[in-house]
C-alpha cells in the first residue's frame, strides 16, 4: 500500500482508490444517507414499542382489551391515550382497570389481581363516553400511567349505552 | 493491512446499522399518578409530598363529575404531614388550579367529554407540599386523576 506521510505530522494517508471508496461509503452510511431501500426511523417520543388496543360495545362486564403486541416478561404497559364514545345517541361511562386474565379453564378479563388504572381510585364506570352525536372523549396524557407488570388492561362500561374505546401507549420496564 | 482496515470499517458500520434510535425521555423526574373518586366538598389528599422534600409537578389532570351535572373542584397544596403540616391540607392550603383561590373549575357532567388538561408548563406543588382536591358542594362530586413527576 502506498503511503503518503505529511511531513512533520506522520499521518498515514492511504492513497489507494478502493480504500477511499470504502471510507466514503462508510461516512455516507454513518451520516444517514437515504439509500433507496433504507428504512427511515423517526425519533420516537415514546419510551418503548407502541402498544394499542380497541374494544367495541363494552357493557358492564369487565372486558380485556387485546393489545397489538405481546408484552415481554418483566415489562409493562404504559397508557398514554384514550378515545371513547358511546355506541348510542346517549352517553355511557367507562373505567379502565388492570388484572390478570386466564383464558383457558379459569377466569378471564382481568378477573384476578384486579386494580383500577384510570381513574385509579374508582371501581365504578366514571369517565364519560359521549353520545355518538357528540365528539368523543379524548385523553392524551403527557405522563403515561403504568399498569402493574404482567397485567392486562380491561374496560368496564355500563349496561346500556355501551362504549367503543381505543387505547394507546407503550411498553417499557 | 488494507484488508484489516476494510474489515474493521465494515464491522463498525454493521454495528451502527443495527443500532436503533432511542426515544428521548422528556420527563425530568420520577413519574407519579394519583386519583380521588366521588370527591365531595371536603379536602382530601391525592398525593403526599415526596419525603425528600422535592416538589410534585402536574402534567395531566383528567376530571369528571359523577352525575350528569358539572361538578366544581379545586386542586390545592399544603405543607405535608411529613414536614410538620396537617393531613388533608387542613391548614395553610394554597389553590394551584385554579390558583385564583375563590373560583372553582368545573368537571363536566358524565354525559360530556371528560376534562383533560395538559399544561405546557407543569404546575408545581412546591417543595414538601401535598396535592389535595376539594370537590363540589352541591352533590355533583368529582372523580379526578392527576399525573406528573417528582423533581427538585
Amino acid at each position: 500500500m502506498k503511503r503518503d506521510i505529511l511531513e512533520g505530522r506522520g499521518w498515514l494517508i492511504p492513497a489507494s482508490f478502493p480504500v477511499l471508496a470504502a471510507l466514503s461509503v462508510f461516512v455516507l452510511w454513518f451520516l444517514g444517507y437515504p439509500w433507496p431501500d433504507a428504512t427511515v426511523h423517526a425519533q420516537s417520543a415514546y419510551f418503548g414499542p407502541i402498544w394499542t388496543c380497541s374494544l367495541d360495545s363494552v357493557d358492564n362486564n369487565l372486558t380485556r382489551c387485546p393489545g397489538s403486541i405481546a408484552v415481554p416478561a418483566g415489562q409493562r404497559i404504559y397508557l398514554t391515550d384514550v378515545v371513547a364514545q358511546s355506541t348510542t345517541g346517549l352517553s355511557g361511562q367507562f373505567t379502565l382497570r388492570t388484572g390478570t386474565s386466564v383464558s383457558t379453564g379459569g377466569a378471564t378479563n382481568c378477573a384476578t389481581a384486579t386494580a383500577s388504572l384510570l381513574p385509579s381510585s374508582a371501581t365504578a364506570a366514571r369517565i364519560s363516553s359521549p353520545a355518538n352525536t357528540l365528539a368523543p372523549t379524548v385523553i392524551s396524557l403527557r405522563t403515561g400511567i403504568a399498569a402493574p407488570s404482567g397485567t392486562d388492561i380491561c374496560v368496564l362500561g355500563v349496561a346500556v349505552n355501551t362504549t367503543t374505546v381505543q387505547l394507546t401507549g407503550y411498553v417499557a420496564p | 493491512m488494507r484488508r484489516a482496515v476494510l474489515i474493521g470499517l465494515a464491522l463498525f458500520a454493521l454495528l451502527l446499522h443495527g443500532h436503533q434510535g432511542q426515544g428521548q425521555s422528556w420527563l425530568p423526574g420520577v413519574p407519579f399518578t394519583c386519583s380521588l373518586d366521588n370527591q365531595a366538598n371536603s379536602t382530601a389528599v391525592c398525593r403526599y409530598a415526596d419525603t425528600s422534600g422535592q416538589s410534585l409537578y402536574i402534567t395531566d389532570i383528567v376530571a369528571q363529575s359523577v352525575t350528569a351535572t358539572a361538578g366544581a373542584f379545586i386542586v390545592q397544596t399544603a405543607r405535608s404531614v411529613s414536614f410538620g403540616g396537617l393531613d388533608n391540607c387542613a391548614s395553610g392550603a394554597t389553590a394551584i388550579f385554579p390558583s385564583s383561590g375563590g373560583t372553582q373549575f368545573r368537571a363536566p357532567g358524565n354525559a360530556s367529554q371528560a376534562l383533560d388538561y395538559r399544561p405546557s408548563a407543569p404546575i408545581a406543588a412546591g417543595s414538601g407540599k401535598d396535592l389535595c382536591v376539594i370537590g363540589d358542594s352541591a352533590g355533583n362530586n368529582v372523580t379526578i386523576q392527576i399525573s406528573g413527576y417528582v423533581a427538585p
